[in-house]
């Protein structure tokens, strides 16, 4: 009887811990929650900790600002050259894109067209707009995710999510993210997404701000608060380090 | 503690490596002192495939050629390769014809033309000068002669020279040897200027051949009097673009100029080596490759059929 109060007490918890979790936003820890871009940055990593329900799965992405992004598509003119031609306006953009999964989107949403498959790239090209007169949307769009690609922007992980041994109701991932050293400061967001049975059962967000520090936030302040001083400063700079090189090698010469 | 390898370069936003970007700014620093060219159309393509937006990469370039026209502009000054008063008549035609150049790009944009019409100059005028002075230099490098013709010297009173001969304000220019109106240079300094802000480049690559075929003047004090003439043209084109579109990375330029402020001491000491025909030839072979890259990412289709507005 005891035993029979205690298994039922033991299931009642696991079914409260399962609802309570998958109702309220799950735990998320970003470290760090600042990143600066000093004098030799050249990347960094941001490690997400968090738990979520036994058997689900943690998709975690991280966002940059969306914005507008004005582009030209190229075309062939006169049946013979490849020009830049017509302007192509990509609306919602994000700065960074990186998707962080533990095995690929495909897998986690159990081959449905849903919106978990939608966490990853494809679905960021379909929420993108466009405003273009003579493009071919799918064209454009495959062409911008590439260009990002490329520009390392833009990333799909799918070997990035790790867990720690199960506690039998909730377990503890780990994401780690690699910032790119293609990033300007400003706000970012990391986005939690716990999957289950191919569907997303909770989410979570947690704010990162990225901020220039050192030679980077001087320089910035000063190209962007004083142009023309900036613009004179930089030729001077320029002639007086030409005429100590000039001077260094002539000092160098045989007489 | 390890020696950072990456500097961040904040309006570009993005890191570089630096020893590749000195390194970069080294060998067309070292093009630079050989030939007196900027290196513009050389070095901002370079760095744009270096994950540099196009209108930074040609910005900031402008301001290290700043410093590296200047060591290089010393170095020929003290070999006696620079006539000051042929630059700066060359310049003043060149401010002018800027002006003039930015204008009929603002009409041509409004016609929906020009960036047909850049792409199309770029590679005749490329085509065009390296295939003359590769021509013309392999014809001079067969014959045996005993030097690279001298201004004093007029083989033929061809109409060009008469017409020259005609123009007002005769003056010596004693640097180059040559007597002229300035009329000349001036109108020439124009020509370059107005191409130059088509193209949008420094206008190295064009002076010089107008230099050494129309002023007749002497191959190394055109290497040395068109750093000059640069200097102050990138001087310009730094402050405006600090100013007006904010695309100078400074961080940039300051690596950029590091290697080629070296390498243009070391170009002007290559550059004496050679003799005025072997200069002519290895440049026009340096200008008919940097045509034929051009004509090839023109003919070819690109992988990716989407690119950034502004740059070249």
């Amino acid at each position: 009887m005891k035993t029979m109060h205690s298994l039922l007490l033991a299931l009642l918890l696991a079914l409260w811990s399962g609802v309570a979790l998958a109702g309220d936003a799950p735990e998320l820890t970003v470290t760090p929650r600042t990143i600066d871009i000093g004098t030799f940055y050249n990347g960094t990593t941001l490690t997400i900790t968090g738990e979520i329900p036994e058997g689900s799965d943690a998709v975690v992405r991280f966002n940059g600002a969306p914005s507008e992004l004005h582009m030209k598509e190229k075309a062939k003119v006169m049946g013979l050259l490849w020009m830049n031609v017509h302007p192509v306006a990509f609306r919602n953009v994000p700065g960074v894109f990186i998707v962080v999964t533990p095995r690929d989107l495909g897998a986690l949403a159990g081959g449905q067209a849903s919106k978990v498959a939608g966490l990853g790239l494809s679905g960021l090209g379909e929420s993108l707009a466009i405003e273009a007169d003579h493009t071919d949307r799918a064209l454009a769009v495959a062409s911008l995710l590439k260009l990002k690609k490329r520009e390392g922007l833009f990333r799909e992980i799918s070997d990035g999510v790790t867990y720690a041994p199960s506690t039998g109701v909730t377990k503890r991932f780990t994401a780690v993210i690699p910032v790119p050293p293609r990033l300007k400061s400003g706000d970012y967001t990391v986005e939690l997404s716990v999957i289950q049975d191919g569907a997303i059962i909770a989410d979570s967000r947690q704010a990162v701000t990225a901020q220039l520090t050192q030679f980077p936030l001087v320089f910035s302040k000063l190209a962007f608060g004083h142009p023309a001083l900036y613009g004179i400063m930089a030729s001077i700079f320029a002639i007086l380090a030409g005429l100590l090189i000039g001077m260094f090698f002539q000092s160098k010469e045989p007489h | 503690m390890s020696i950072p390898l990456h500097l961040y370069l904040p309006i570009a936003g993005n890191s570089v490596n630096i020893l590749a970007i000195c390194g970069m700014g080294g060998v067309v620093g070292l093009l630079s002192g050989i030939f007196g060219v900027g290196g513009g159309f050389l070095l901002t393509p370079l760095l744009i495939m270096m994950g540099i937006p196009p209108t930074v990469a040609a910005a900031s370039d402008s301001n290290q050629i700043v410093g590296a026209s200047t060591s290089g502009t010393l170095a020929h000054f003290k070999l006696g390769n620079v006539d000051i008063k042929m630059g700066l008549l060359l310049l003043i035609g060149g401010v002018i014809g800027g002006t003039v150049g930015v204008r009929v790009i603002q009409v041509l944009r409004q016609l929906g033309n020009a960036d047909f019409l850049i792409s199309v100059t770029y590679v005749v005028m490329l085509g065009t000068i390296g295939g003359y002075m590769f021509y013309e230099s392999l014809q001079a490098m067969r014959k045996p002669s005993p030097k690279e013709p001298a201004a004093a010297e007029q083989p033929k009173a061809s109409s060009k020279g008469r017409l020259m001969q005609r123009l007002p304000w005769q003056m010596n220019f004693e640097r180059s040897g040559v007597r002229m109106s300035p009329v000349m240079p001036l109108f020439l300094g124009i020509l370059v200027g107005v191409l130059a802000a088509i193209m949008g480049v420094g206008g190295g690559f064009i002076m010089v051949p107008i230099m050494v075929y129309l002023l007749r003047m002497p191959m190394h004090v055109v290497v040395g009097t068109s750093l000059f003439q640069i200097l102050f043209t990138c001087i310009n084109v730094t402050i405006m673009q600090a100013w007006q579109n904010q695309t100078v990375d400074f961080m940039l330029a300051l690596l950029l100029l590091v290697g080629s402020a070296v390498g243009i001491q070391i170009g002007a000491k290559i550059g004496k080596k050679l003799k005025a025909d072997q200069l002519k030839i290895l440049l026009a072979s340096l200008v008919l490759a940097v045509m034929f890259k051009m004509l090839f990412q023109l003919l070819v289709q690109p992988d990716i059929l989407l690119a950034y507005t502004g740059g070249h």
